[in-house]
């Protein structure tokens, strides 16, 4: 007697739509997180602390970075030293330039609009170790003008 | 019983063997793949950070900001000045003798290893503390040319001492 044969099955591919789908998910998300990562850690060399602490609550923060000015000009060359330590360094939030024509004014009023659609709002600051104080107290300042007394510095563990 | 229920007595015809006509998708994958996996381990690059928490921030001219009279500055106020002389920042901490801040740790520069002032400055602080009251202002007034790590540093002791209250004053 014949055996009879397995039966030829109608699609011999995997179905890899529903793959695609998932994984088109997650290369959405990681880009988007990435561009926030990008705007609020901005590249720098941050302090170190003995005692910092993990932020528990991540509802409500802002994140203020005191960029450094750059290694490179526009052109691509570099930077000597000497030049770079006369140069200013660049106060961002949201991605934005924040020392405009009216100096400290235009980040003292942004922060008090922020505290304003949000009262409980954590101050994130973020500078570079070697940045003067010079450039750190009128952030500090602002927020306290713009009564935001919940400022965090965000250092790194180890001193 | 055949799974479509509406067969009848109908015979069912074989369903022909369908031929692959959509875009070969393996190589789509093999690239989206490889973007995920470079996504995945480039977050996990991202050095953790931690923060030193400030209920107080900061003083201005006017006291506290807008709201100074919420925030009313306790009577007693003890300073801690920084000032930043050639490459040394000098810490004049309450009643203490001016000291001479140690250069901050780097494992690259063994001349940065001697950490024994700035432990001592922090002693200092462990030993203030004991005897001083929680209603007590610590203010925090650097030279705008001390560095940020240094403040840091300073505000990290502070912390570690558990002052209850330390706000910062505007560079002078």
């Amino acid at each position: 007697m014949a055996r009879k044969g397995i039966e030829p099955m109608h699609d011999e591919h995997v179905n890899v739509t529903p793959l695609i789908d998932v994984v088109m998910c997650l290369i959405v998300f990681f880009l988007m997180v990435s561009k926030l990562v990008k705007d609020e850690m901005v590249e720098m060399v941050i302090p170190r602390a003995n005692v910092g602490l993990e932020m528990e609550d991540q509802m409500g923060r802002l994140t203020i970075n005191v960029v450094p000015p750059p290694l490179k000009d526009k052109d691509g060359n570099e930077i000597p030293e000497a030049q770079r330590k006369l140069m200013p360094p660049t106060v961002k939030m949201h991605g934005q330039d924040m020392i405009t024509g009216d100096g400290w004014k235009a980040l003292t009023a942004r922060l008090r609009d922020e505290r304003r659609l949000n009262p409980d709002l954590k101050v994130i600051l973020r500078a570079d170790e070697n940045e003067k104080y010079d450039w750190i107290g009128p952030v500090l300042v602002a927020c306290a003008q713009a009564d935001i007394k919940n400022v965090n510095f965000a250092t790194r563990q180890g001193q | 019983m055949s799974a479509g229920g509406g067969g009848g007595g109908k015979k069912k015809k074989p369903m022909k063997k369908m031929a692959h006509v959509g875009p070969n998708m393996t190589p789509m994958v093999d690239v989206v793949m490889c973007i995920l996996i470079f996504f995945m381990l480039g977050s996990s690059f991202v050095m953790p950070e931690v923060f030193l928490k400030s209920s107080m921030p900061a003083i201005d001219k006017a006291g506290l900001g807008e709201n100074a009279a919420e925030g009313k500055m306790p009577a007693v106020k003890l300073w801690i000045k920084m000032a930043r002389e050639g490459d040394d920042t000098i810490v004049r901490a309450f009643d203490a003798a001016p000291q001479k801040m140690d250069k901050v740790k780097n494992d690259a520069d063994p001349a940065t290893a001697d950490q024994t002032t700035n432990e001592n400055i922090l002693k200092y602080f462990k030993a203030k503390q004991a005897g001083l009251s929680p209603d007590v202002q610590i203010i925090i007034k650097p030279d705008g040319k001390v560095p940020y790590q240094d403040v840091i540093t300073i505000y990290d002791y502070c912390m570690e001492a558990q002052f209850k209250q330390v706000a910062f004053a505007p560079a002078g």
